[in-house]
């Protein structure tokens, strides 16, 4: 198991080198000068070109390029254009609200995910199968920004039982205004995700109730329950635990519109504020921990994986 | 004490009509202050605290970066030596009193005994290094244009008193229109980098806390040298990406007000909270042409435009009717705003398509802020006039950064921006590059019309009030002969609050103080 996660780890270097790269030609072809913010419209030309120059922009990009990687590999990310704070402190301040919004958010898609999943795939005629159908269609093509429009709609501006602006509050601190904080971000997140969630518990549990063993465990007399836990949903669970880990990195990446609708202070808002003012620095620190978080989790998916199935890491 | 402001058109050698009309304007000037803080409905009370949200990216604690995005920090954490009034008249600040010398070419400053937030005591070594800053040509600051003009040199007389030698005799509504510009700021730390993490003001707010593109607290200034003064312990600033997001935090009580909010989301405000419109005229909506090249480098093209803009239409439908139609580069406020040029920019197509035909060009394009729907709707409602006399107007849209770097590089036919002159000094226009008289218009290449850069310094050096009057006339007929800013709105900043805030103030340049805001 040791020499599995340290592969997994080993495959990280190259895919954080490739993203460097990849992520550096982006923020250079995106359209526009960070010293042309930074300066104001009534700026001359001559500041902004000493602007330029101090923020280090009038070198080439490959020059650009090569400083920054020397930084990072010595722990720097650099310093934002904008506030002059290094990027690492930009990006710490950030993580845990993103992360806690992304933890509530997977547990309440779980919260709806698992029942409606399995409701649809055990009983799919009956009126709770439908509804469950009813509620993975609806959630798949709702989008989470329209989502987060209405909710706020609802329960901010016209009940106002809630803020419409997710604060961040750490969950250890103060649960409660942490809780009533991230809810409405977190419904539109976990309601979009829930119905991927959902349909991948009922095609898998369809499959795996109608295999041979599930068939034996019900020939030999063992409770519907206990086949449905013990044998049914273990063996469906591998692949949602995939889809759970891609979701997972995809919050920590950012839910960059429902961040920004909600104006929640996490880390897609800081890209999204980011790459709006070309601050460079900030882009790339940002979007390097964001692959690395990325990787993380799938690494973790993957561990958890070859723990629930031994076949696995058999193989590897 | 000063002695009594220049109002050089109200005097001698004008006609009738100038003088009634100056002198509406005045009464209209003279009813403002009381119109202004018109939400007073109580005594202040002291104390309680206050959120209000934005969607402009913070940038800076620089007072010498007066861009939109800084306006938080402006009135709240620093003084000024001079502030201007609802009236646009002077008033004392930073600076005690001021005296003209009597040929017009020096000022002599008494600065007003007190503290930074530092506790360090504001001495003329801070005014000197102030106005050194703004006299430097290498450090970014939008008071270099007019110091450079105005200012030949700071003299220390005693630890407060500082006198301004000119580099000429001007009149004083011209310095004081300057020194309103001019901020106290603690000389140690005068310098960009120091004033892009914390501020190093006198104001009547004190910086507590500050989270980048997130939020900012203010807490009072005990020490603020009027006494009693702020009522309110502590404003809290929150950064919002969305107008939308802003709108429904007010909506659901999360903030207290929601600063610059676009027409389009003010009705369904109205009802519910205090509408406060921006300063007449502190800024004026204009579509700028690239003369350096074509196909605006063609002067009937760009006359055509003048008349090419349904200006009701753009109030009425892009503006909701929070704006009114612009005839001038010169806000209605200001003294070059004057009437008598209203018709030569009258919507009149025939017109527009006869200068079109003169000019032999039938396409041009012009780039708009994709953040920005109503320039957006102007854009359209212009496109969908000009395509009725055969001439294609093309819209394109960029994002805010893209636009920006564009615009400067004078990559576009045309764009939409809009300028701040509600001062009264009409040829200070020059601080925006796109009307300046210099190297940095990027409209003309760098090389402006010789007719405007003539018309500019006419003004510059008139003292005598017929020759400023004169000037602002050959402002004008330059603006309109050259025309390559095409006026179309007087443009106009939304604040909505909450009713319970009161005794909010904005000053000409729409910078909203809160030092007398009180929460009833």
């Amino acid at each position: 198991m040791t020499k599995y996660i340290a592969g997994r780890i080993f495959q990280f270097i190259p895919v954080l080198i490739l993203s460097s790269i990849l992520i550096w030609a982006m923020v250079y072809t995106l359209p526009g000068d960070p010293a042309e913010v930074l300066a104001g419209n009534q700026a001359t030309t001559q500041e902004v070109e000493q602007l330029r120059a101090k923020l280090g922009l009038d070198q080439s990009p490959v020059h650009q390029y090569v400083i920054w990687v020397g930084n990072v590999l010595r722990g720097d990310l650099g310093a934002s254009y904008f506030t002059q704070r290094p990027v690492f402190d930009a990006i710490t301040a950030r993580l845990p609200a993103t992360v806690q919004l992304a933890a509530i958010s997977i547990v309440m898609s779980l919260l709806v995910a698992f029942p409606t999943g399995i409701a649809s795939a055990l009983w799919p005629r009956s009126l709770l199968g439908r509804l469950a159908r009813t509620y993975q269609t609806v959630a798949l093509a709702v989008p989470a920004f329209w989502l987060g429009l209405l909710l706020i709609l609802i329960f901010s501006v016209s009940l106002r039982w809630l803020p419409s602006a997710g604060d961040y509050y750490p969950i250890w601190q103060n649960p409660i205004e942490a809780l009533r904080r991230a809810l409405l971000p977190a419904l539109a997140l976990g309601m979009a995700i829930g119905g991927v969630t959902s349909r991948f518990v009922t095609a898998s549990l369809t499959e795996t109730m109608q295999r041979d063993y599930i068939r034996m465990a019900r020939s030999k007399g063992i409770s519907e329950t206990r086949v449905l836990l013990h044998h049914g949903l273990r063996n469906a669970l591998l692949p949602v635990i995939t889809i759970i880990g891609l979701q997972l990195g995809n919050f920590l990446g950012g839910a960059v519109v429902t961040e920004v609708i909600f104006n929640y202070p996490g880390i897609g808002r800081l890209v999204y504020t980011a790459i709006s003012g070309r601050d460079y620095p900030l882009i790339q620190g940002s979007i390097l921990v964001i692959v690395a978080s990325f990787l993380t989790i799938n690494a973790i998916v993957d561990i958890i994986y070859a723990y629930i199935d031994p076949r696995i890491r058999v193989r590897s | 004490m000063s002695k009594l402001i220049n109002m050089p058109v109200l005097q001698g050698g004008l006609s009738r009509r100038q003088v009634l009309r100056n002198g509406l304007m005045l009464a209209s000037a003279a009813a403002l202050p009381t119109l202004m803080p018109s939400r007073v409905f109580a005594q202040p009370v002291r104390g309680g605290k206050i959120t209000l949200a934005t969607v402009y990216p913070f940038r800076a604690f620089d007072p010498y970066l007066t861009q939109l995005v800084n306006f938080p920090v402006m009135q709240t954490c620093y003084s000024w030596l001079l502030s201007a009034g609802a009236d646009m008249l002077p008033h004392p600040d930073g600076a005690e009193s001021w005296e003209m010398s009597a040929d017009n070419t020096s000022v002599t400053v008494r600065l007003r005994p007190g503290r930074f937030h530092s506790g360090k005591a504001i001495s003329s070594d801070d005014l000197i290094a102030a106005v050194d800053r703004a006299l430097d040509s290498t450090q970014t600051n939008s008071l270099h244009g007019s110091t450079a003009i105005l200012v030949k040199q700071a003299v220390k007389l005693d630890d407060l008193t500082v006198r301004f030698d000119l580099t000429q005799a001007f009149p004083e509504s011209t310095v004081t229109d300057w020194m309103i510009r001019v901020p106290i700021v603690d000389a140690e730390f005068n310098n960009p980098d120091a004033l892009l993490q914390a501020p190093a003001g006198s104001g009547p707010f004190v910086l507590v806390d500050n989270q980048p593109g997130t939020s900012m607290l203010l807490r009072r200034n005990e020490h603020y040298w009027q006494e009693g003064k702020p009522y309110l312990d502590e404003i809290e600033y929150r950064f919002f990406e969305s107008q939308n997001a802003m709108v429904a935090a007010l909506q659901s009580g999360g903030i207290d007000g929601a600063l610059f909010v676009t027409a389009s989301l003010i009705r369904p405000l109205e009802m519910d909270f205090e509408v406060i419109p921006g300063f007449r005229g502190a800024q004026v909506g204009l579509m700028y042409l690239q003369a350096d090249k074509g196909p605006f480098d063609n002067k009937f093209l760009r006359q055509a435009m003048l008349h090419s803009v349904d200006r009701e239409r753009v109030v009425r439908d892009a503006y909701f009717g929070r704006s009114e139609p612009a005839h001038s580069v010169f806000g209605p406020v200001s003294p070059a705003n004057l009437p008598k040029f209203a018709d030569a920019v009258a919507y009149d197509l025939d017109r527009a398509a006869e200068l079109i035909k003169r000019a032999g060009v039938w396409a041009a394009s012009v780039s708009i802020p994709a953040s920005d729907p109503a320039r957006l709707q102007v854009a359209q409602i212009m496109q969908a006039d000009l395509a009725t006399i055969g001439f294609d107007l093309q819209i394109k849209s960029a994002d805010q950064t893209s636009f920006a770097a564009d615009y400067r590089g004078g990559r576009n036919d045309a764009t939409m921006s809009a300028t701040g002159n509600s001062l009264r000094t009409p040829w200070m226009v020059t601080n925006d590059a796109a009307l300046s008289t210099g190297e940095g218009n990027f409209l003309w290449g760098g090389k402006p019309p010789a007719a405007w850069v003539e018309a500019i310094s006419e003004a510059q050096q008139a003292v005598r009030d017929e020759v400023v009057l004169a000037s602002y006339e050959r402002m004008n007929e330059v603006l309109l002969d050259e025309a390559w800013a095409i006026p179309l709105n007087v443009w106009q900043n939304n604040f909505v609050v909450s009713r319970s805030l009161q005794g909010m103030s904005l000053n000409p340049l729409d910078m909203f103080s809160l030092t007398e805001a009180y929460l009833a």
